[in-house]
């Protein structure tokens, strides 16, 4: 077979070569033959059959989805309602009794029907909710097909490349991922679940190839590249080579960051840069620590209160923080009191309408206006800190006073867990995150009153530059390395430094390997990222000489 | 039979996860529940035990709509869907990550 070149979307990165699995389940539903009376029922018996085979499948991908993370298992959740509708199994059970047409045809029908219904819906996101509708009703007609998903082809050989029409959530999630090395679609966009679900265990996809189904053969061997969304068939042996090439360089990278995980982050001229991850479960300890983090610089309380119907209790709390301390060790765990405000509504927390949600009662400034919440939170925290060495951090400072009043109710819970005898560790050291411009510009001052800093970069840019991030229009706007905010950054460092305490940086600029270097010369010693960015950050770092970053750093600020 | 007409104020209005909570909120209830978009399509009633019929009211932040409840526990089941709505369905995606 000549070489063959095929150009789709790169949905999730990474290079592969492996050989063609084509997964034609579901290609297209046969015209109906009309069943006869006697059929009917069961026909109807089959139907309900398929269904449980379906709900059985999509209860395992969402045990597979919960364990790996992420929110996606939460679509299975709909789906698995989407099984019980009246409106599609019902519709389709009518179908079958009334119309007397076969299961697969009543699925697709009834599917259609309810499709039809959201093209009409003038949101564009609830629109595109008609996928969902799809994917349930595809997975009911294979079952009814006796089609197995992609993940239970038992003859998968290693290196297989899926090559299908479309794929959905619940195969990815059931996929092996020792035999299956990348996922080639025709239908499909970056922002699918597959794509996300993709992208968090490292599987490359392309999608969007057009007619690839009938392009690629069984068999043939192929070459993927998730990042540029580069298919090729049959690959000359001058191509091959060039893909060995490429995935022999990212395996070695791969391998050199392992094996940096145990030496410490060391500029050339003997700076030593502490690396630490930000987290948002306790679940995410053992992946940072696989990373070699230092300590936890960020713990996003936020999930313990989102996405249920009652506020977390003490006792679930201090459980939550006692294991993520025991989890770390010795190791610092900065823990960050509630986060959310009118923008993001947590049950029980009433904001009133905002005009302006961020400039809005969010962050500390909304766990002062709900004492019972905040000091719950405060208890569990104070009683977790006698294991390991818990650190606790408010949001959204701006000014002394909120820093007092946030002192006085920790005092008063001091007060009285020693006035009850409960376990509890006093001098926790207490911080704030500087993410307001008004703080950094008072860092001097504010830096009296606390024991540490950590600069949330993503909002005080936000703040700093007045841009809204995820407004697309103004996304070149949106430059977090302007000369505004190094001045900024390098205010509150040295306001920090010049009393000897610690100030990290935990917003996204800490891993980002632009701005790594920026943030040495400007004097942090201490960064604090995404788990994941942490050996590429630590390659950077051996590789800088502190004074020279130092110098440009105050060139660029000058 | 206990009725309720407001306006929606959650940004994402009813899409597929508050949708799930919606409808798994109302399953609990034996009372039939209705539900209506009075801004887009008065005259289309969905069942509120139902997520496609749900889901396809097309219901956005800032539309109108009703919750009827007819049964045993009528009231109980308009309050607890109204509070749920309220509640703004504990968003999610709206976290910020810093």
């Amino acid at each position: 077979m000549a070489e063959r070149r095929c150009q789709g979307v790169g949905a999730a990165p990474g290079i592969a070569i492996g050989r063609v699995f084509r997964y034609t389940a579901m290609a297209a539903v046969p015209d109906p033959e009309l069943i006869k009376e006697e059929a009917v029922e069961p026909e109807v018996a089959r139907l309900r059959a398929a269904i449980e085979i379906a709900r059985a499948r999509m209860m395992s991908a969402r045990v597979a989805a919960a364990r790996s993370g992420g929110d996606e298992a939460d679509i299975f959740d709909a789906h698995l309602l989407m099984l019980d509708d009246p409106a599609l199994i019902g519709e389709s059970e009518r179908r079958i009794r009334e119309d007397h047409l076969p299961a697969a045809n009543a699925v697709a029908a009834a599917a259609a029907g309810v499709r039809q219904l959201f093209d009409q819906i003038e949101d564009a996101y609830l629109r595109e909710r008609a996928a969902d509708v799809t994917e349930v009703a595809t997975q009911v007609m294979r079952a009814l097909r006796g089609d197995t998903p992609p993940s239970a082809a038992r003859t998968l050989p290693p290196d297989t490349v899926i090559v299908a029409e479309e794929l959905f959530a619940s195969d990815v999630a059931l996929l092996d991922t020792g035999r299956v090395v990348a996922l080639v679609t025709v239908r499909g966009s970056r922002t699918s679940h597959v794509a996300i679900m993709a992208r968090a265990v490292g599987l490359p996809v392309v999608s969007g190839v057009a007619d690839i189904v009938a392009l690629a053969q069984d068999g043939e061997v192929v070459t993927v590249d998730g990042e540029r969304g580069e298919v090729v068939l049959s690959p000359d042996p001058r191509t091959l080579e060039t893909v060995q090439e490429q995935l022999a360089a990212e395996r070695q990278a791969q391998a050199r960051r392992t094996q940096l995980r145990d030496v410490p982050a060391v500029t050339d001229d003997g700076t030593r840069v502490a690396l630490l991850a930000n987290i948002g479960a306790p679940g995410e300890v053992e992946a940072a620590l696989n990373q070699g983090a230092e300590g936890i610089g960020l713990f996003r309380t936020e999930f313990l209160f989102l996405e249920r119907d009652e506020l977390p209790g003490e006792i679930e709390q201090f459980r939550t923080y006692q294991e993520i301390a025991k989890g770390m060790g010795e190791r610092p765990v900065v823990i960050r009191t509630l986060d959310v405000g009118g923008d993001k509504p947590v049950p029980g927390v009433s904001v009133a309408d905002e005009m302006n949600p961020f400039l809005g009662v969010r962050g500390l400034r909304l766990s002062l206006r709900h004492p019972e919440i905040f000091r719950t939170q405060l208890r569990a925290i104070l009683r977790a800190a006698t294991e390991g060495d818990i650190w606790v951090m408010f949001p959204m400072v701006t000014t002394i006073e909120d820093v007092r009043a946030a002192r006085v109710v920790l005092g008063s819970l001091v007060a009285e867990l020693r006035a009850k005898g409960i376990p509890h560790r006093a001098d926790i050291p207490v911080g704030i995150m500087i993410e307001v411009p008004a703080a950094a510009m008072n860092a001097d001052r504010l830096i009296e009153e606390v024991d540490f800093f950590s600069i949330g970069t993503n909002d005080l840019a936000q703040y700093v530059l007045a841009v809204d991030r995820t407004n697309e229009l103004l996304a070149s706007n949106y430059s977090p390395l302007d000369v505004s905010m190094l001045r900024l950054i390098e205010r509150t460092v040295s306001a920090a430094v010049a009393v000897g305490k610690p100030v990290a940086v935990c917003g996204e600029l800490a891993g980002d390997p632009e701005a790594i270097p920026l943030l040495i010369g400007l004097g942090l010693r201490e960064l604090s990222m995404a788990a994941t960015s942490i050996p590429r950050a630590k390659e950077i770092i051996r590789g800088l000489r502190a004074r020279d970053e130092a110098q440009k750093a105050r060139a660029r600020i000058a | 039979m206990a009725e309720t007409q407001f306006i929606v104020t959650n940004p994402a209005g009813l899409h597929a996860r508050p949708a799930a909570l919606f409808v798994r909120t109302a399953a609990g209830f034996q009372s039939s529940i209705r539900v209506r978009n009075l801004s887009r399509d008065v005259g289309r009633e969905a069942d509120a035990k139902s997520i496609l019929s749900v889901m396809t009211l097309g219901i956005e932040q800032g539309h109108e709509i009703s919750i009827k409840a007819e049964g045993p526990d009528e009231a109980a089941a308009v309050d607890a869907l109204h509070a749920l709505i309220d509640a703004g369905f504990n968003e999610s995606d709206a976290v910020s990550t810093r």
